[in-house]
């Protein structure tokens, strides 16, 4: 059994000459809080694509758990407990919140072909489901449709699935996108409260809730790691500073640290 | 426009509403109302059928199909072959026609069903065609273009007999039709449903959720294959006669043509838009028999432009005006 | 030996004579499909059209051959921009389903239309005197007819190939069936260039059915009947390639002739196996990779 809960090992991905991905090594311990950062087209969004099975890599290797998934599709690697959410909001828009989270559920507790009960009787999915709402703080938006909810919701909606899918690791992509200051405290608060067993990776340019959720950092830069380490350290790196947070970041850290 | 079902209804208790009964009422007015058009009422359940079977993959899986005519022409074949060969006992002969079509529905399934879109369409409509020729030339076994005439069957439940003035395969068919109807909607009320919807609506979440998409896919195309099998197997056994049109590729798009006139994704409208249809071709025929085309095109352009839901959509829109004007009146 | 190559010639000249039939059909609604997003299923529908009139203007006006050509395509263009303009505009964008529903309904309603104008049964055709009996090439008789189909197919790929390489109109067209948006970011009026390209397409669609008509049987259900040779070139060619479209439609002409004549009993199936197995390991078209 690998001590890593998560493990990408020589991660690469061409498109002809362009190299989006360039021998990527990451590895997670479980329960981890990693951070992803890097300039934008640093190849974050691809390297995530990459481990939850979207993209085939040009080559190298994605372990979970000690096992090779890389030739998984992401339904299986999904089924194994790798779960990502989606920076543009990628939910099913027509239908409401509770209709969402029961396609999770009942994916999860393997109704997907269960053809004669009717889906409004399956009480365990439902309970589930509201359990997850509670978790989240969803229930005045259950009802609703998805593409009628304020951004922020639909935010908290993604990760209102992936927790539904009860993820071993979960790759949060940019969770805090297109959230403004004042409605990002309940979705710092979901993402802390997250259950310590969980091993996480997120993907965030939220520099503030990067300080507040990661504890270790992996810096992204045109495709390749520049920097590794714990999130003290990386921020303070002079190398980073110069090639991605520049003096204004500098001036956020004084100012979000404590 | 869209053509989009209105998916909550998926999670709402499971409650057969009365209306859902009217059309069999009209069934049954109609039995003793006009009983010399029994055969005609006989080919519209029969019809009703295969097109229930096509909006199962089409409005409720988004599986976009033009070769669905395959499995009603293999339903009615199979139908007759064991007619000829001396099985006579129809329940059992249109489940054994279900069977068969649903048999080659999860073996092309796997291999169809990881296209979308036109490649789909294209493909759907190549075997469609393949086997339509086939059929033609395999004559030893369909009887080629002379088709498979004279079957006989046995009593239903053998105290029902066939008699010339078509009751008992009125009621054999409506019987048949009620059936099909509950477990369709059984089907897609239940949590396959939703998750069916789900695949429709964005396929790769779905694979991200976890859901074995593609064998999903199989099951509700193996199921909507048995359903197109029933029909062919009424149609032999209606007709007592099966012929080359079985397997003729305009069945499956003239199918489409009636569950969006009546209004896809809905079942119901498959039979509402199959009676509107066939009784449409009936009268244009009556009148010359050349113009039925001619409406059925027109009914389609109508439609497609102005109707989102087809009937049951204009009717559902009609109804939530008329309360609204009620409401403010009160 | 003689007669392996005398099978082959036949092959090469029927295929050929087919093929381009099929490619002046196809062509409109590769450049449909490629520039407008459109699946025109109604695309046979301006083919059958065409030709019916072109040969309902010979047997009861007894217009001479060339002219009634003229007429049909000149009608034809006509009308498509009509029907551009009343029913496709609404297409653009819709969902694939939307489309064939709609271009479906146009289809019957053409067919009906027929139907009650010529009658269900196959209208039949008299070739013109010049383009009856056969002229003998050394190793077997060709009919004249082919010959001219040939002849007026190349000059068609001609035309077309000096109207898309050489022209201004060719350029944009070009521009803009390989990426519409930066097409229209660089001036190029795509609406226009729609409806003009739509008029070329259906135009040539109607040529196609018009001298194809001894070769295509001329009858109500031919939009549906066609239809499906017509898809099998537009799909096999990557659904917008025009260039690989002529080769596509002459291989389809070329592979049909040479299955019925070798395997009569099967012949038929050919290019329906040929389209499934191609999709199946290539759906994108074979020869994929273009800007979607």
């Amino acid at each position: 059994m690998s001590e890593y809960t998560l493990e990408a090992r020589g991660l690469r991905k061409s498109f002809g000459a362009l190299s989006v991905t360039d021998n990527v090594h990451l590895r997670l311990k479980k329960g981890a809080r990693h951070a992803l950062i890097g300039p934008n087209g640093a190849g974050k969004t691809t390297l995530v694509g990459l481990l939850s099975g979207v993209i085939r890599p040009s080559s190298g290797q994605v372990f979970l758990g000690g096992r090779d998934v890389t030739r998984d599709q992401p339904a299986v690697r999904t089924r194994m407990g790798l779960v990502r959410t989606f920076q543009l909001t990628n939910l099913f828009s027509e239908m409401t919140v509770i209709e969402n989270l029961y396609l999770a559920v009942g994916q999860k507790l393997s109704t997907g072909f269960d053809m004669f009960r009717p889906a409004g009787r399956q009480k365990n999915v439902l309970d589930e489901v509201h359990a997850v709402i509670d978790r989240i703080g969803l229930a005045e938006c259950a009802p609703k449709k998805v593409s009628e909810l304020a951004y922020g919701h639909q935010r908290l909606v993604e990760i209102a699935m992936a927790l539904a899918l009860e993820p071993r690791v979960l790759l949060l992509d940019e969770p805090a996108a297109g959230i403004p200051t004042s409605e990002l405290a309940v979705l710092v608060d979901v993402i802390e409260a997250l259950d310590p067993g969980i091993t996480v990776l997120i993907i965030e340019h939220d520099m503030a809730l990067v300080r507040r959720v990661a504890r270790e950092a992996t810096v992204l830069v045109a495709g390749r790691v520049l920097l590794e380490g714990p999130i003290g350290a990386v921020m303070a790196s002079e190398e980073v500073h110069r090639v991605y947070l520049g003096r204004a970041a500098k001036r956020s850290e004084s100012h979000g640290a404590n | 426009m869209t053509l989009v079902v209105e998916s909550s209804k998926a999670l709402v208790q499971y409650r057969f509403s009365t209306c859902e009964l009217i059309p069999f009422a009209v069934a049954i007015a109609f039995y003793y109302a006009l009983p010399d058009y029994l055969p005609l009422g006989t080919a519209i359940c029969v019809t009703a059928i295969f097109a229930l079977s096509l909006d199962l993959v089409i409005g409720y899986a988004g599986i976009v199909t033009l070769g669905h005519s395959v499995f009603f022409g293999i339903g009615a074949y199979s139908a007759a072959l064991l007619s000829r060969n001396g099985w006579g006992e129809p329940v059992s002969t249109v489940i054994a026609g279900a069977a068969v079509s649903a048999f080659f529905a999860l073996l092309s399934g796997p291999l169809l069903l990881r296209l979308r879109g036109l490649p789909l369409i294209m493909v759907t409509l190549g075997v469609a065609s393949v086997v339509s020729e086939a059929a033609n030339k395999l004559s030893w076994l369909t009887g080629g273009n002379d088709g498979l005439p004279g079957l006989t069957f046995d009593p239903v439940f053998k105290m029902f007999t066939w008699s010339i003035d078509g009751k008992t395969a009125y009621l054999y068919a409506l019987a048949w039709l009620l059936v099909v109807l509950i477990v369709a909607r059984t089907v897609v009320s239940s949590s396959f449903g939703v998750a069916l919807q789900g695949i429709r609506q964005n396929e790769l979440r779905m694979r991200l959720i976890g859901a074995p998409v593609l064998s999903q896919l199989v099951a509700i195309y193996a199921l909507s294959a048995g359903v197109a099998g029933v029909a062919g197997a009424l149609y032999a056994q209606s007709n007592g006669f099966v012929g080359l049109e079985a397997l003729s590729v305009d069945q499956g798009v003239f199918a489409l043509a009636m569950i969006v006139l009546g209004g896809i994704g809905r079942l119901h409208g498959a039979i509402v838009g199959a009676a509107v249809y066939m009784v449409v071709q009936y009268a244009a025929q009556q009148w010359d028999p050349y113009y039925w085309m001619l409406a059925i095109g027109v009914m389609l352009v109508l439609v497609v432009r102005f109707s989102k839901g087809g009937i049951l959509g204009a009717l559902d829109e009609l109804s939530a005006g008329l309360k609204r004007r009620l409401e403010s009146h009160l | 030996m003689e007669q392996i190559l005398s099978a082959a010639l036949f092959v090469l000249l029927y295929g050929v004579s087919y093929g381009l039939v099929l490619f002046i059909i196809a062509i409109g609604l590769v450049i449909t499909m490629g520039l407008m997003q459109i699946v025109n299923l109604a695309h046979g529908a301006f083919a059958a059209i065409g030709g019916y009139i072109a040969v309902s203007l010979m047997n009861a006006a007894g217009m001479p051959y060339l002219a009634t050509l003229c007429a049909a395509v000149v009608v034809v263009v006509l009308l498509s921009f009509v029907l551009e303009r009343l029913i496709y505009v609404r297409l653009y964008g819709a969902s694939h389903l939307d489309q064939i529903l709609m271009t479906l309904g146009v289809n019957f309603i053409v067919i009906g239309a027929i139907t009650i104008l010529f009658g269900p049964n196959v209208y039949p055709v008299r070739l013109p005197g010049f383009l009856q009996g056969s002229v003998d090439l050394g190793l077997r008789r060709f009919e004249v007819y082919r010959i001219f189909v040939i002849c007026l197919g190349l000059a068609v790929v001609v035309c077309l190939w000096a109207l898309f390489e050489r022209t201004s109109f060719g350029a944009k067209l070009r521009a803009a069936v390989d990426n519409r948006s930066i097409a229209q970011v660089i001036g190029i009026d795509v609406d226009r260039l729609f409806l003009l390209a739509f008029g070329i397409g259906s135009g040539l669609a109607a040529l196609g059915g018009a001298v194809g008509a001894a070769m295509l049987p001329l009858e109500p259900y031919y939009p549906m009947k066609y239809l499906m040779l017509v898809l099998v070139v537009v799909a096999l060619s990557g659904y917008g390639n025009i260039r690989a479209s002529l080769g596509v439609a002459i291989i389809v002409g070329l592979i049909d002739t040479a299955g019925r004549l070798l395997v009569p009993a099967f012949g038929g199936f050919a290019i329906y196996l040929l389209l499934i197995l191609l999709t199946v390991w290539r759906p994108d078209g074979l020869f994929a990779g273009r800007a979607s």
